[in-house]
């Protein structure tokens, strides 16, 4: 008798999830994708199909992280029955929980949208599955190899109908673009107004309300709270009674209804300072307070009685936050590999790829302070103030290299490996904008040939360093070292913008020269007199290529050789930033070079 | 009514907001299409059509449904990208297109999708549509898949619509780049404290002393000598863009296009609105060969025609601004372009006249210069990638 392989996907994932401007957008939007892969993937196993991919689900967690693409085995039965009940309780249960908050939030809404609002939400879900029959154990690979063509081509074409239920002349959803917004239309003054942080000229389609408002407000940190997590730390360590007196202010405005308190949720760093950080920023806390529609002069007196104490002591933080953003690498044949042996060590890869989502929570959150937003089979986002983005990017990938390779142990199969991109942008930008930065950071570690780290800055002046390795040449160690010649003083800035200099000056790295070598010449001699001489007022003696870091002895041609300078003065760049990334008691100032 | 041909060129970047307005963000940035959509175009041809009108007429305002009434008769035909060297006169060959959705980049090669049933492998989408379902389906070459990049040139189209890869797989389009400015206080004129605000630009000069323009077909009412009448505002900001006037030889099909086809492929050259999303207009379901499947006929296409294949993306969702009412108009849900289609004669008789197809329009809303296709050929029986 012939059973079924049937590979389902739910989306849409990358889209829906960057449509955030607050934490809570992001985190919600997430925590909804997870949540209706959870009752596809229950309705699945209720008409007795059995679940390789994820192997494990707990039907009772309320914050599952199940990944969007569900393989499971069909031994009796139709698999188009089982597919079309995991799609109908997944739009089901999306339809259910829009129109839920709907109700629960009336002030809020618009009630001639209503149609509108469940257009939205019946149509938001893309589901796509594929199934072909096996017999034997020795046609499974097979059987995935077809049910994974499939998939992939049926994705080719998005079907999709004309928007029905619009009413015309209404803006379109600050997130999206696209669908109309359902928020009433009245003054925006008070209530859960103010509570959900809903601008007054903000609009929400019904799926951005359900982001919005899904969630209790304090049940998400605020992304300024991870940025500024080093700053809070130092200053609740070398400044505990200013700090102390910012938070029972912060308090009594929170029991007034100006601030949120935030539930840290287990994450013992939170507690320094339990409230939205950009209070901490100058120029933010009368524009956050008066956002909240605090009086000016109270927000004025806020700022100057509590908050500037520390920026005296502390300097002002520097307001950046890191997404990170990892992905397995070659997962696709790593299962393919393994296919020969069946479903049985599907499931165990499964397993093993669900402890090391426990494991990315505890780096993320416990070990480093951050958020983890997701971790799902293979994929972590999440965000980590800017001092502990590098270590915590390292553990993550030493940690999936040991899930992997006992997971994979006798098996014969090599261990995928882990690519990381630490994505860096300002604190108040947009949820989808900091996203987007760590999918490109992502994009960049993954390169060509894979298991790579990437940092992508990008300034609040527009200005952009980023900067690749693969992880067996170090790139944690390598940008270390970095921030040391930085910190110590012994590279001053002015030698990696005259670097820059320099090779704007010699021919691009695409250039067909025929002197390649004299080219290389040069520039090699340059550097090195650049590098070797000592600046005025220095005690220093001048630098070598190698003390900086610089190989040029390994480089073969002139491209390489170009490559290798650009992407060191980037590095340098990005090391100059992380340098002032760390809080001082006394300094530090702040802002962009 | 007379036709003008011309090409846009800013100067100043382009930005084409999309409808997320400037809240998307504590910082104030907004977002802009990755390429103007062709209603943009005509929206900003309308305005300068409009304000000729307003300066003959004198000085009352006009109500919305006057400047309505003024203006409808300015229509977008066909709307070229083009990329050229600096200083070259405009010609077929700096025409750039969207990359057709049926290409592919695998290990460093573009691969040609081929759609063929397989009745073997059975599919569901999020809709329950037996005649979606039976389509045929491309087998993609074993590999990851690239992003492919946006644009092709002149050259590549041209093979591809003959069945033939291209070397290359394509060009990136303009660069972005982000413009950081500040709130002016309309009263002090001095800039507000904290208000700084971002828009992406595209900028479209490129770093190969290539610049990036726009090549329209725009035709208008009366006799209008020299219509655009000089630089034109071009979205957000009315950033200025310069017209410079091409000849009509810019907009036609390119000679090595092939004229007979035992199948025949359709690829959006611009954006298509269709009256049901997805599927064309013209067709309806039917059974053939025993299956469902969708029938019908298309406007310049010989003979009735059966849909074996669609490789659609995301719907791009257009929301535009009426000027004239100062009011968000509904949005459209546009097939992007790209998006490929094929089809066979349902009396299995060959395609004889691709030709006539070149840049002809499909769907609604032709006037903004939506809906235009490009002819290749295509063998339902060919397999080999």
């Amino acid at each position: 008798m012939s059973s079924h392989l049937l590979l389902m996907s739910l989306g849409p994932v990358q889209d829906f999830i960057a449509q955030a401007r607050r934490t809570r957008d992001l985190w919600f939007g997430s925590h909804v994708l997870s949540v209706l892969s959870q009752k596809a993937a229950l309705a699945a196993r209720e008409l007795r199909a059995e679940l390789v991919f994820p192997a494990l689900l707990d039907e009772k967690d309320p914050s599952p992280s199940v990944p969007n693409k569900l393989l499971v085995l069909v031994r009796e039965g139709e698999p188009r029955t089982v597919a079309r009940a995991a799609r109908e309780a997944a739009r089901a249960h999306l339809l259910h929980w829009g129109m839920e908050v709907w109700e629960k939030h009336r002030q809020l809404v618009d009630d001639q949208a209503r149609k509108t609002a469940e257009e939205q939400l019946d149509t938001l879900l893309e589901f796509h599955a594929a199934w072909s029959a096996f017999s034997t154990a020795e046609d499974y690979p097979e059987a995935l190899r077809r049910a994974e063509d499939a998939l992939a081509a049926r994705r080719r074409l998005r079907a999709f109908t004309p928007w029905a239920h619009q009413r015309g002349g209404i803006h379109k959803s600050s997130l999206d673009g696209a669908r109309e917004s359902v928020l009433g239309q009245g003054e925006r003054r008070g209530g859960k107004w103010e509570r959900f942080r809903i601008g007054r000229r903000e609009q929400l389609d019904a799926l951005g309300l359900l982001k919005r408002t899904g969630g209790e407000p304090g049940q998400f940190v605020p992304v300024p709270t991870i940025g500024l997590a080093a700053y809070t730390a130092l200053a609740k360590e070398t400044r505990p009674a200013e700090l102390a007196a910012l938070a029972r202010e912060c308090e009594a405005l929170g029991r007034e209804g100006w601030l949120t308190r935030v539930d840290a949720g287990g994450k013992a760093w939170v507690d320094d300072f339990p409230f939205d950080a950009q209070v901490l920023l100058p120029g933010r806390w009368n524009t956050h307070l008066k956002e909240q529609c605090l009086d000016r002069e109270r927000a004025e007196r806020f700022g100057d009685t509590f908050v500037r104490p520390l920026l005296r002591a502390l300097g002002e933080p520097f307001p950046y936050v890191a997404c990170l953003v990892a992905d397995g690498d070659r997962m696709g044949e790593t299962l393919r590999a393994l296919a020969p042996r069946g479903s049985a060590a599907h499931q165990t890869l499964s397993r093993a790829l669900s402890g090391f989502a426990t494991e990315a929570r505890r780096i993320l959150q416990q070990r480093h302070r951050g958020v983890l937003v997701y971790a799902g089979g293979d994929d972590v986002l999440g965000f980590v103030c800017l001092p502990d983005a590098l270590r915590c990017a390292a553990e993550l990938y030493q940690a999936f290299a040991s899930a992997m390779k006992e997971a994979l142990a006798g098996s014969g199969v090599p261990p995928p490996t882990l690519s990381v991109g630490l994505g860096v942008g300002h604190v108040l930008e947009s949820l989808g904008d900091l996203l987007t930065l760590g999918r490109q950071a992502e994009g960049l570690a993954k390169g060509e040939d894979r298991d790579g780290f990437a940092l992508l800055m990008r300034l609040h002046s527009s200005r952009e360093y980023k900067w690749r390795a693969r992880w067996p040449e170090h790139p944690v160690e390598a940008l270390e070292a970095a921030v040391s010649l930085r910190e110590q003083g012994r590279l001053p800035l002015t030698k990696v913008r005259e670097v820059r200099t320099l090779l704007r000056r010699m021919p691009s790295r695409r250039a067909a020269l025929e002197d390649e070598a004299s080219w290389a010449r040069l520039l090699s001699n340059e550097l090195q007199r650049v590098l070797a001489r000592v600046e005025l007022g220095s005690a220093e003696a001048g630098l070598t290529p190698s003390e900086v870091g610089l190989r040029l002895e390994n480089q073969r041609t002139w491209a390489e050789l170009h490559a290798h300078v650009e992407a060191w003065a980037e590095r340098m760049s990005l090391a100059e930033v992380l340098a002032r990334a760390k809080p001082r008691s006394r300094g530090a100032t702040g802002g962009e070079s | 009514m007379n036709t003008a041909r011309f090409a846009l060129l800013p100067r100043d970047g382009l930005f084409c907001k999309d409808g997320r307005g400037w809240y998307t963000s504590d910082v104030g940035r907004s977002h802009s299409y990755a390429w103007p959509p062709p209603s943009t175009l005509r929206g900003a041809l309308r305005a300068v059509w409009g304000q000729r009108a307003l300066q003959v007429r004198g000085a009352r305002a006009p109500s919305a449904e006057e400047w309505e009434q003024a203006t409808q008769g300015v229509s977008l035909g066909r709307m070229l990208s083009l990329r050229r060297p600096l200083e070259e006169p405009f010609a077929p060959r700096h025409r750039m297109w969207p990359t057709p959705a049926d290409a592919l980049v695998v290990g460093g090669r573009v691969r040609r999708l081929l759609p063929r049933p397989h009745p073997e492998v059975h599919t569901l989408g999020t809709e329950d549509d037996d005649a979606l379902e039976a389509l045929w389906r491309p087998m993609a070459p074993a590999g990851k898949p690239k992003p492919p990049l946006p644009f092709w040139t002149e050259e590549s189209l041209v093979g591809w619509l003959r069945g033939q890869a291209p070397s290359s797989p394509g060009v990136t389009g303009p660069e972005r780049r982000v413009d950081v400015r500040v709130t002016l206080n309309a009263a002090s004129q001095t800039a507000e404290p904290g208000m700084l605000y971002q828009a992406e630009v595209l900028e479209m000069l490129d770093g190969e002393e290539r610049e990036w323009a726009l090549g329209l077909e725009c035709t208008h009412p009366g006799e209008a000598s020299g219509f655009p009448w000089g630089p034109v505002g071009l979205g957000g900001k009315r950033r200025l863009a310069l017209a410079e006037p091409v000849q009509a030889e810019l907009f036609t099909a390119p000679r090595e296009l092939p004229d007979r086809s035992p199948g025949l492929r359709l690829i959006l050259a611009t954006p298509a609105h269709f009256r049901r999303g997805w599927l064309p207009d013209g067709l309806e379901r039917e059974e053939h060969e025993g299956r469902p499947c969708w029938m019908g006929e298309l406007p310049g296409v010989e003979g009735r025609v059966v849909l074996r294949a669609a490789l659609v993306n995301r719907p791009m969702e257009l929301s535009t601004w009426d000027m004239a009412r100062g009011k968000p108009r509904p949005t459209r849900r546009l097939v992007p372009a790209g998006s490929t289609y094929f089809f066979e004669r349902v009396d299995g008789r060959p395609f004889t006249a691709l030709k006539t197809l070149w840049l002809a329009a499909w769907g609604s809303d032709h006037e903004e210069g939506l809906g235009r296709v490009l002819p290749g050929s295509w063998n339902p029986n060919e397999e080999d990638t």
